[in-house]
């Protein structure tokens, strides 16, 4: 059989495993949450490996991204519709992926709006700049507060109160399928010739510029790109934990996507998926050492970056997520 | 090979949360609590956790509840939703806990009430103030007064008692509880008759308050309300009085913490603050709790040990009460909860949150001291 | 125009101590273009390393204030130089953005190994050297048996990293011995977060107009920072190590050529810089009262735009980068209208955006900074 049934019938069999396990009550609902953040956080990974990874700018702000999404879903569900999470789930569903897509829209614009003055920046300066809109981001949502009526309460929502009561509209299911098309479109846009500009971007601008490729739309379109699906990612996550808070958004929550993106491998989708399930498995399982957790991924960034500092996976792919000439290629190389 | 390297990394992951499960013993309940441990409120999360763990330990010194032994487990929120929710959802369907005392921030303890009214555990916050909390469900109920009682309560003080007409206000603008208690202090204090004269704010981690400070001494306050945690606060106070500010301070039960005094210094003394509990009261049981605390951990408990240490005081005598385990019964029992505290007599309105009396204190000679009682 | 002046003072203290940081940073920056994110935890060493030093000992004032500033100072070079040799020297040759990221990993060990241990509970030396040595042992394991097929150190030679793990290792139990010490002596659970200013220096208010003063630490403060850049500017400009890290910010490679040792140079670079970081911290500390485990990142993140806007590299620039941005930041707070009634906005917390507000204008207006070198255009 080819590798993409392989693929295809390994994704649904996990699918139907985890439906089934956790239905029957085998896999508590501990582990469901911890699977589909790792889902969540493979979309978040993969969108910013897309900037950082495949087109070699060092954004670290994808947090924001993520939190402009994720407000946006987040009140155009609770504010605009009016859903709760006493809502039929079949009423609410069309109206869920309404937000997505408008979240998916505004993401792409804040990301187009970040992307066009950073161009001309450097790694250093670009990291800095990026931090600076994450920041500011953050404080813009701390701003915004309404008013809302909860039960016989009137209510602050948003600012440091945080978007509450927002419906719990991600299941696994939804989480899961929008994994899948996060992964397979960027892994189609990456082996296209659009993703060739962007690896030729990243290792040599001046060459790639004398190849006659527009270098200032390639890097906006990857900032673009990878928004979108960060704000994407953040609709499903503010739907998931019923609230955002702007603190989600700020330094340590881009720092660890970008963690995801360098130990999984710059370059490598397969490497961020493994990195996402990775950490975020880790993140449970080292939950006994309490404070030391950050102290030891300290250390761990450091011997990684010493040891292998272009990640677990470099800059290759697992054979199925390969289209069939780079298949072949790379069936050669590693012989 | 590297499939290989994969397919073991994601079997070792999956194979240690499944294996995190528990065995199931007979005569025993238990109990989480969640705190944040690490993080940005670390100091925070460790007195609460201190505080819990301290009246669990002294129950099983005692024999326990109804004969069964408090088995609790701690788990680190990170101050962050999404870490928050996972520990809640790893302590009620991986720990199968029947109750959990938790959590410290609002904002945490919001992401985390969703998952516990759904699975039917009921969850006593010791700290968190937002009003929406409670309003989650009725599984869920809090140990703490919240920011309109509070806030209330400190501008009716610096209004009639201390017969104050102008008050300033600085909080912390990225913080609910002290937002909250802000806005309450300045729309109670307005309609009282008394007026705001500058409402600044800044950001957490901020250690220069002087442009701040700068603004206020200008419209010239005689109450300056410090709704923040002692840490600011103290810092605030200082800075405060070196500027030649003589407005009174006043602040809310944040302050209560004897690194209050060491940060604050001479600038802190004559300033008032509302709060739970007096260590002066004539409460037996705080008086105890604070040797007792003392002893344990070294040092002098502050607010947030001695709501947690109250938080499980009320948990264990809904156990008491309900005689089981059944998180249903607890909640149940908890509902109907009557119980003499720390601070006095405890009971729950309709939205779970507690009926309990509010003290004030006064700073003098290092010390906060009795001054004041205030009654619902 | 009381308040102005108020308000220029306390910008000008909140300046100096920006500058203080930007001075070694623009210094680092320039040799081994490095954002070192670690830089701030370095700041909050130094501070922490002051207070234990002011709790410690009882020596007359004049003494005690000189020692408070140089162990510190001391005692963060010693831990620039572990830092650089076991983190950033093996990735010399790396790409950058390995460094940035090992920079960032070095910062979380650091502000959360300082959380861990100034923590609530007090925890015990044995402990604390077993956690230390622990990772220490992780550290030179996976360096030297990871072997995958790239490897970053061609020439491990475990001698090279003996003086970096003890200075580690001294720093550590320097601090955590410290700690327990001060605990069963006179101490007794004090707390980090309150400075004993008074023991080292006692305020006194200076009149200047009407209600407006100022005070000998603020005199303090700029005067140590203006003493250090002319003693930096000194050491660059005048002396042959300082030649050396100048040339080694144009062309390492033509500097390697001609006999000089690059690696020491850098090495020196970072002991500077970090001394003067843990300055900075200890000035900090004074100024504002209060430690905390993550009392560096906000002021490392500021410094760096500091640098930037001055110009990378210029000790003049960082100074005046410095004092431009706490005065900026100031300002923004006191003239940005701040809510009274119900409904009206708050704007205050967008002066923190002011920095980065300064970062993005001068960027995108002058990358160079103000005392820079314009940029050489490769297109």
């Amino acid at each position: 059989m080819k590798p993409t049934t392989y693929t295809i019938l390994g994704l649904i069999g996990f699918y139907a495993l985890v439906m089934i396990t956790s239905t029957l009550g085998i896999m508590n609902d501990y582990i469901l949450r911890v699977i589909n953040l790792m889902m969540i956080n493979i979309i978040l990974g993969v969108s910013l490996n897309l900037i950082n990874g495949y087109t070699g700018l060092f954004s670290v702000g994808h947090a924001g991204f993520m939190i402009v999404g994720g407000y946006v879903a987040g009140f155009m569900t609770t504010l605009l519709f009016g859903l709760t999470k006493d809502t039929p789930y079949m009423e609410a569903l069309p109206l869920f992926l309404v937000s997505i897509l408008a979240a998916a829209l505004v993401s792409a614009l804040v990301g187009f709006l970040i992307g066009l003055p950073v161009l001309r920046l450097t790694d250093d300066y670009l990291a800095i700049v990026t931090i600076g809109f994450g920041e500011i981001i953050r404080v813009i949502f701390n701003f915004i507060t309404f008013k809302k009526k909860v039960g016989n309460w009137e209510l602050d929502v948003g600012g440091p109160r945080g978007l509450l009561g927002i419906p719990p509209l991600s299941n696994f299911t939804v989480i899961f399928i929008f994994t899948l098309f996060t992964v397979v479109f960027i892994r189609n846009f990456v082996f296209s010739r659009h993703g060739r500009a962007c690896i030729a971007i990243r290792e040599n601008e001046v060459a790639a510029h004398m190849m006659g490729i527009p270098i200032t739309r390639y890097k906006v379109l990857a900032f673009v790109l990878g928004s979108t699906f960060a704000g994407i990612g953040g609709a499903l996550l503010a739907h998931f934990i019923q609230l955002l808070h702007p603190t989600m958004g700020g330094f340590m929550k881009s720092v660890e996507y970008l963690i995801i993106v360098y130990l999984g491998g710059m370059g490598s989708i397969s490497g961020t998926i493994v990195a996402a399930v990775a950490l975020t498995g880790l993140s449970e399982l080292l939950r006994p050492i309490g404070e030391l957790r950050m102290v030891l991924y300290g250390v761990l960034l450091v011997i990684l970056m010493l040891k292998r500092p272009g990640g677990l996976m470099g800059q290759r792919e697992f054979p199925f997520l390969l289209p069939e000439r780079e298949r072949k290629i790379y069936a050669a190389q590693n012989r | 090979m590297k499939k290989s390297l994969v397919v073991l990394l994601a079997l070792a992951v999956v194979l240690g949360l499944v294996l995190g499960g528990c065995e199931k013993k007979a005569k025993e309940v238990k109990i989480g609590i969640i705190a944040p441990i690490s993080g940005e409120a670390a100091t925070f999360g460790e007195s609460t956790a201190n505080g819990a763990k301290l009246y669990f330990d002294q129950v099983n010194a005692a024999g326990g509840v109804e004969g069964m032994k408090i088995v609790y487990f701690v788990e680190d929120d990170k101050g962050d939703p999404t870490e928050g929710a996972n520990a809640y959802s790893k302590l009620i369907d991986q720990n199968k806990v029947s109750a959990i005392v938790g959590t410290v921030m609002s904002k945490v303890s919001l992401a985390g009430a969703p998952i516990a009214q759904n699975k039917g555990v009921p969850m006593i916050s010791p700290t968190s103030t937002n009003p929406a909390v409670t309003l989650v469900g009725n599984y869920i109920f809090r140990a703490c007064f919240i920011d309109p009682f509070q806030g209330f309560v400190a501008a009716k003080f610096a209004y009639n008692d201390l017969g104050k007409k102008t008050a300033a206000v600085i909080y912390d603008s990225g913080n609910d509880y002290t937002k909250g208690l802000a806005e309450v202090f300045r729309d109670e204090f307005t309609k009282m008759g008394g007026k705001i004269t500058s409402f600044e704010s800044y950001t957490a981690g901020t250690s220069d308050f002087n442009a701040q400070l700068v603004k206020i001494k200008a419209t010239n306050p005689d109450v300056l309300f410090i709704p923040n945690y002692y840490n600011d606060a103290g810092l605030i106070a200082k800075q405060a009085r070196e500027m030649g500010i003589k407005a009174i301070f006043l602040g809310g039960d944040g302050w209560d913490s004897p690194d209050l005094f060491k940060i604050g210094g001479k600038a802190i003394e004559g300033g008032f603050f509302v709060n739970h509990f007096s260590k002066d009261s004539q409460v037996p049981a705080a008086k105890k709790f604070v040797a007792d605390y003392k002893a344990k951990y070294k040092k002098d408990p502050d607010a947030l040990a001695a709501l947690a240490y109250e938080a499980a005081m009320i948990t264990v005598d809904a156990i008491k009460r309900a005689k089981s385990a059944d998180p249903k019964a607890i909640r149940d029992a908890m509902e109907k909860t009557n119980l003499e505290t720390l601070t006095g007599v405890v009971k729950f309105d309709q939205n779970r949150n507690p009926v309990k009396g509010a003290v004030i204190l006064e700073c003098k000679d290092g010390q906060a001291v009795y001054k004041a009682s205030v009654n619902p | 125009m009381e308040t102005f002046l108020s308000q220029l003072i306390f910008g000008l203290q909140r300046g100096t101590i920006y500058a203080l940081i930007a001075l070694g940073y623009t210094m680092v920056y320039g040799v081994v273009r490095l954002i070192n994110f670690a830089y701030g935890e370095v700041f909050m060493i130094g501070a922490f390393v002051s207070f234990f030093l002011v709790h410690a000992v009882s020596l007359p004032q004049p003494i005690l204030v000189v020692l408070a500033l140089l162990i510190p100072m001391i005692t963060c070079s010693l831990l620039g130089l572990a830092m650089d040799a076991l983190a950033y020297r093996p990735l010399r040759q790396k790409p950058r953005l390995a460094a940035l990221i090992t920079a960032i990993g070095v910062s979380f060990f650091f502000s959360n190994f300082v959380s861990y241990s100034s923590g609530e509970t007090v925890r015990s030396s044995a402990l604390a050297a077993f956690i230390i040595a622990g990772l220490l042992l992780l550290y030179v394991l996976g360096v030297r048996y990871l072997n995958f097929p790239v490897k970053a150190t061609p020439n491990f030679k475990p001698v090279k990293f003996v003086i970096p793990i003890v200075s580690l290792f001294l720093v550590g139990g320097i601090f955590w011995v410290s700690r327990d010490l001060l605990v069963a002596l006179r101490w007794k659970g004090s707390s980090f977060a309150s400075y004993p200013v008074e023991r080292l220096i006692a305020i006194e208010k200076i009149p200047l107009y009407k209600t407006v003063y100022i005070t000998n630490i603020q005199i303090m403060n700029f005067a140590v920072s203006v003493v250090l850049m002319v003693v930096l500017s000194y050491l660059v400009n005048r002396t042959m190590t300082g030649m050396a890290m100048r040339a080694s910010k144009n062309n390492k490679d033509a500097v390697a050529l001609m006999g000089v040792n690059v690696n020491r140079v850098i090495s020196i670079t970072f002991i500077i810089g970090t001394a003067l970081a843990g300055a900075a911290g200890v000035l900090s500390a004074v100024t504002y009262p209060r430690l905390t485990a993550f009392m560096g990142v906000q002021p490392g993140l500021k410094a760096f735009i500091a640098a930037v806007l001055g110009g990378i590299g210029s000790i003049e620039g960082a100074m005046l980068g410095g004092i431009i941005m706490g005065v900026a930041e100031q300002f923004a707070i006191g003239l940005l209208p701040s809510s009274y009634g119900p409904n009206r906005i708050d704007f205050t917390p967008l002066a923190d955006g002011v920095a980065f507000a300064i970062l993005i204008v001068v960027l995108l207006l002058r990358p160079q900074g103000i005392f820079g070198e314009p940029p050489r255009e490769k297109l």
